[in-house]
């Protein structure tokens, strides 16, 4: 018996449009999250996480398209919804936190309208019910005095709440997957742990899958099961997390894992930053011959210039990377 | 210690801001309360807490840019609130300040070069072909290329636009640089990076640095010295940031939780 995965992207492939020059930004992306499963997904910025997260909602702005690739939500393919459908499935099967909750609210409108208006666009019919539904998953996220927030501005809450209120309002619909796009960035660090905290909560209560998205290898740790590391558009490497956190294989990475360890608290035992510290300034434009990390890998040799990196190599069961050459790059984390 | 010796004294600052809006009068929120704190030259001093907690408010003060209502602060002997405007002028330019959002530190409408340019035309007399050197050393200084002095605020990236930031920051040689949450907006290969080039500079340029931010780690990578603040006070001091796992108070037991370990908890999965 195989088990359907709960969304399942195939061969994704996104394109910026000017004029008649197509750019293209996510190559060949494929993932795919199971019930209940938090799926993290890592890369630096302008890597195409985001596009990839708002291409599942079709969220993608104008002039960025998604030229190739099959997403299916619980074995539905997204590709042949209607407006109508797709209206029923955001904020309903697939929620959305965004980065910046201070920018996610509408500032003229308090955080009982938000909470209505998403209810009732989803099929709730009474007002009251409404209010009483908003009550009850305001404090289960941890929010004193629900009624009274309900009627105040976004403005006269901190981000850490108003991320609460996100994920309150995303909840309430009981979705099958929730997309968080980093979470946590726009908070301070103590928001920080006690929104992931939240998240695996609701994980465990709801049963909730989440894709998870950051720059920070430490919240990925706190929270996903599975880890994508991306880089210029494509996936790298992908493991569990016990996995990867063992033994990261792509030199990228290793990189971006000595940069945290770097900034952690043991100042004594400082890594050189030689890979987060390129030469010229970072350009992660896809190149279309060769490996795309070659500019800025310690291990490049003549065929990573030349040839795309090999076919996922299938390292350790689930465990595969996209690297021509493992083996030196696992020399050096050794 | 006299006070020639200090580089940055603050004795007993308070400041205190009115919340509420236009019409009604808000509660009274004491920002900084009697805080006391002194630099000297060459350290760097790492202020921590939560949003909230003063820190900002401290930095601006420390500036010379928001007025305490009580308390002086001393920066190589002169009085920032002081009288002797010529003699603030004279040490201000030794002062330098780098904030969190890049973007909205620079004027959207200067190149790179005239940002960086500015406070040396306030401060030098240098003519065009010498203020051109000088902006193409700063820039290469920082780890960007000289002819980057033609771009615009757009063109860059986060993380290179606060390279441009730093350039523009030690353009006077300051004695001493603010840097208030310069790191926290960028991604964590570019933190380092920049935590990397502040290490280097300081060493190169002799100054030093009052680091503020809330992530623990970071401040670690670059301070000496640690002052935790809470609703306006400072209420945990280390004189050695290697000791930084010794913090007791709850607000730094907080903040040392909240950085968050490379290992993956699968217990609780």
């Amino acid at each position: 018996m195989t088990k359907q995965p709960l969304l399942a992207v195939e061969g994704l492939e996104i394109v910026i449009r000017r004029k008649d020059k197509l750019t293209p930004v996510v190559r060949q992306l494929s993932f795919t999250i199971e019930q209940g499963e938090i799926f993290g997904l890592v890369g630096e910025s302008g890597c195409g996480k985001t596009l990839t997260c708002l291409s599942i909602l079709n969220l993608l702005p104008s002039g960025i398209d998604k030229a190739a690739g099959n997403i299916r939500l619980n074995g539905t393919n997204l590709g042949e919804l209607s407006r109508e459908g797709w209206r029923r499935l955001r904020g309903d099967k697939v929620a959305l936190i965004a980065q910046n909750p201070m920018s996610a609210f509408n500032a003229i409108r308090t955080i009982g309208d938000h909470f209505t208006e998403t209810l009732l666009a989803h099929g709730k019919s009474d007002t009251r019910a409404a209010r009483e539904t908003a009550i009850a998953y305001l404090t289960r996220v941890g929010l004193p005095d629900a009624p009274l927030l309900l009627r105040q501005y976004p403005f006269e809450l901190s981000g850490g709440m108003l991320q609460r209120v996100i994920i309150a309002i995303a909840l309430a619909q009981k979705p099958d997957l929730i997309i968080a796009d980093e979470p946590t960035t726009a908070l301070d660090a103590t928001s920080q742990v006690q929104i992931l905290d939240l998240l695996a909560e609701v994980r465990r209560e709801f049963g909730t899958s989440i894709l998870l998205i950051s720059h920070d290898l430490g919240v990925i740790a706190r929270l996903a099961d599975s880890v994508a590391v991306m880089f210029g558009g494509q996936i790298v490497e992908q493991a569990t997390v016990a996995a990867l956190f063992a033994q990261p294989l792509h030199p990228y990475t290793q990189a971006l894992m000595n940069a945290r360890r770097s900034i952690g608290l043991a100042r004594r035992q400082r890594l050189p930053l030689s890979l987060a510290r390129p030469a010229t300034t970072i350009k992660t434009s896809l190149v279309t011959t060769g490996c795309g990390f070659a500019g800025r890998c310690p291990h490049v040799n003549g065929a990573c210039r030349l040839l795309l990196p090999g076919q996922a190599e299938n390292y350790a069961g689930s465990h595969w990377v996209h690297c021509r050459n493992v083996a030196g790059s696992q020399r050096e984390a050794l | 210690m006299s006070l020639a010796d200090k580089l940055l004294e603050l004795r007993g600052v308070s400041k205190h801001f009115h919340g509420g809006g236009i019409f009604k009068q808000g509660r009274r929120v004491q920002a900084i309360n009697e805080v006391s704190l002194s630099l000297r030259a060459g350290e760097c001093l790492g202020i921590v807490g939560e949003s909230g907690s003063g820190k900002s408010t401290l930095g601006r003060i420390i500036l010379g840019i928001e007025k305490p209502e009580h308390g002086q602060v001393f920066f190589q002997g002169i009085n920032l609130y002081g009288q002797d405007r010529a003699a603030i002028r004279h040490v201000r330019r030794h002062l330098q300040a780098v904030f969190q959002d890049c973007f909205s530190s620079v004027n959207p409408r200067l190149t790179a070069g005239q940002s960086i340019a500015e406070p040396l035309r306030n401060f030098t007399r240098l003519d065009y072909r010498d203020e051109q050197r000088t902006v193409g050393e700063l820039l290469e200084l920082v780890g960007l290329e000289a002819e980057d002095a033609a771009k615009y605020p757009h063109q860059f990236s986060g993380g290179q636009l606060q390279r441009v930031c730093i350039a523009r920051a030690i353009s006077l040689r300051p004695k001493l640089i603010v840097l208030d949450e310069a790191v926290s907006s960028l991604d964590v290969l570019v933190q380092a990076q920049i935590l990397d080039l502040l290490s280097d500079l300081r060493q190169e340029l002799d100054m030093s640095y009052i680091f503020i931010s809330h992530d623990l780690a970071a401040v670690a990578y670059l301070a000496d010295r640690l002052a935790v603040m809470c609703s306006g006070e400072i209420v945990e001091r280390l004189d050695c940031i290697d000791n930084i796992g010794c913090l007791t108070h709850p607000v730094s037991a907080a903040l040392l939780a909240a950085v968050l370990p490379l290992e993956p908890r699968l217990d609780d999965r």
